[in-house]
């Protein structure tokens, strides 16, 4: 199918957008998608790649997310997903994504139902214990082992000199 | 020396929203940009916001991302957006940026609370009466995944010669990455640490609450702000004459220049900022000095003369008078 806006190259880009019951789509190209912003968001792709290689061979499944209209596939060449019913649709699929981003993949917070006040405490200095586990959970979630060898033993003198 | 508030200039925090049933902006058509529009102005109104009508002015738009009140996206973006402000002009909501709601709250100095504080209370305005796209996992939904979770970023603008001269940044960075905490200049992803200004906040949002992120990068700030004041100290004991020549002349500019370029201007105003602070200048006020990081701009500049839009000798003169009226 040839892209819909210039009508000269072939279309990769397939979008349908169903906003209450009224629904646009479109076949673009990667130059127009790219041009319509649709596919200049792709600094992403590369974390989703090696996922979906690794645990989605036949990752579409037909599934489409029925607010936007993205498939699985168009998530991965975006590198962003088309609106927020594509997490529930895609849960599966995005979530080991969500973790290699933030190592966790478990909201701790607000929640719209408790909408609460937001009270830090003034100015209380971590601890260098403190700073140091921090750093040691990131070096564990990124499986720098070595480094985190080494922050364990910072740990074990600072205790041991307490 | 100067203290932790002439290191920490500016705190803020900024929270991502989106609305149920409404794909993400980036592939919003016009008519539902209005309808997203409508619900923000709706839930703020009565309350003291107003919507900013220079959205379309460019210019106008642009001075406001030389502040950094709105995004550089923001102002350059060609579809149907809106600005709305509160009364007392600290805290500005996008609406459709990347995401449908961008809050953006400041405050003065080292002051994260306050800035937090002042995000929430827009936000609780908005909760009211607008359902945001939200997930028990997740947390809130946002158009990138590196947003989800709590979707704020807390950041503090910074003012570090000395750590940068001393050639310290590259090692901070690093320690920083391990903690989860990103560091980079003021215009920023990308841009250069104009000026030795640089902006810290949290790089993950997802799994730590927005009380323990605030305290995080305002401890973080903090230590990064007494380690800056401790390299100031090695700076003045090594008494170098060049340095003091530098500052010296830096302000002579400033005060003489009858033309100056945007980056002359930085880089003079950077030596200045750091001579008050190591005692070498006393004739200068850091409070109206600061005032030209923005009113030097080039937009703040075509604002007053639109002619210099397209006069860039026009532009530094203006440039030059603007400074020297305030020091």
């Amino acid at each position: 199918m040839l892209c819909t806006n210039c009508k000269k190259e072939q279309a990769t880009f397939f979008y349908t957008q169903n906003i209450n019951g009224k629904e646009t789509s479109a076949a673009l190209c990667p130059n127009c998608a790219k041009q319509s912003g649709i596919g200049s968001t792709d600094i992403l792709s590369p974390l989703f790649h090696p996922f979906a290689a690794e645990k989605t061979p036949k990752r579409d499944n037909g599934k489409t997310c029925s607010l936007c209209g993205l498939t699985f596939t168009d998530i991965l060449s975006l590198g962003k997903v088309g609106c927020p019913d594509c997490y529930s649709t895609f849960r599966d699929e995005l979530r080991e994504t969500i973790r290699s981003i933030h190592g966790t993949a478990k909201h701790v917070g607000l929640t719209p139902e408790r909408s609460t006040a937001i009270t830090p405490e003034p100015n209380k200095e971590p601890t260098e214990e403190e700073m140091l586990r921090a750093a040691l959970e990131t070096a564990i979630r990124n499986e720098n082992y070595e480094e985190a060898a080494r922050l364990r033993d910072r740990i074990k003198e600072l205790k041991g000199e307490n | 020396m100067g203290n932790k508030q002439d290191v920490i200039l500016r705190s803020r925090v900024r929270l991502a929203r989106n609305i149920v049933d409404y794909p993400f902006a980036p592939v919003l058509n016009t008519a539902c940009r209005k309808e997203i529009i409508e619900k923000a102005e709706n839930a703020l109104r009565t309350n003291g916001y107003t919507r900013q009508n220079d959205t379309d002015n460019t210019v106008a738009v642009h001075a406001l991302s030389e502040e950094n009140l709105v995004s550089r996206e923001f102002a350059d973006d060609k579809e149907l957006h809106a600005l709305l402000c509160n009364a007392d002009a600290n805290t500005y909501i996008m609406v459709c940026e990347e995401d449908h709601l961008r809050i953006q709250s400041f405050a003065d100095g080292a002051d994260l609370t306050t800035a937090g504080k002042r995000a929430f209370a827009a936000e609780r305005l908005l909760n009211e009466k607008i359902k945001f796209a939200f997930d028990r996992e997740l947390g809130y939904l946002t158009h990138c995944p590196t947003n989800l979770g709590t979707a704020m970023r807390a950041s503090m603008m910074m003012f570090l010669p000395a750590l940068t001269m001393l050639g310290r940044m590259g090692d901070l960075k690093s320690q920083l990455e391990k903690i989860g905490v990103t560091i980079r200049g003021l215009y920023g992803e990308g841009s250069a640490a104009d000026a030795y200004m640089y902006q810290i906040s949290n790089r993950l949002s997802l799994g730590l609450s927005e009380d323990d992120l605030l305290r995080k990068i305002e401890s973080v700030a903090s230590r990064i702000a007494e380690d800056e004041l401790r390299a100031r100290k090695s700076l003045l004991a090594a008494r170098s004459d060049a340095l003091t020549d530098k500052i010296l002349r830096s302000l002579g500019i400033l005060k003489y220049a009858h033309m100056i370029s945007g980056k002359e201007f930085l880089d003079c105003y950077a030596y200045v900022r750091l001579g008050i602070s190591l005692g070498l200048i006393d004739s200068v006020q850091l409070s109206e000095l600061d005032k030209l990081l923005y009113e030097a701009m080039p937009a703040h500049l075509i604002a007053k003369n639109k002619d210099a839009a397209s006069d860039a000798t026009l532009r530094d003169k203006l440039r030059a008078e603007t400074i020297k009226r305030r020091i």
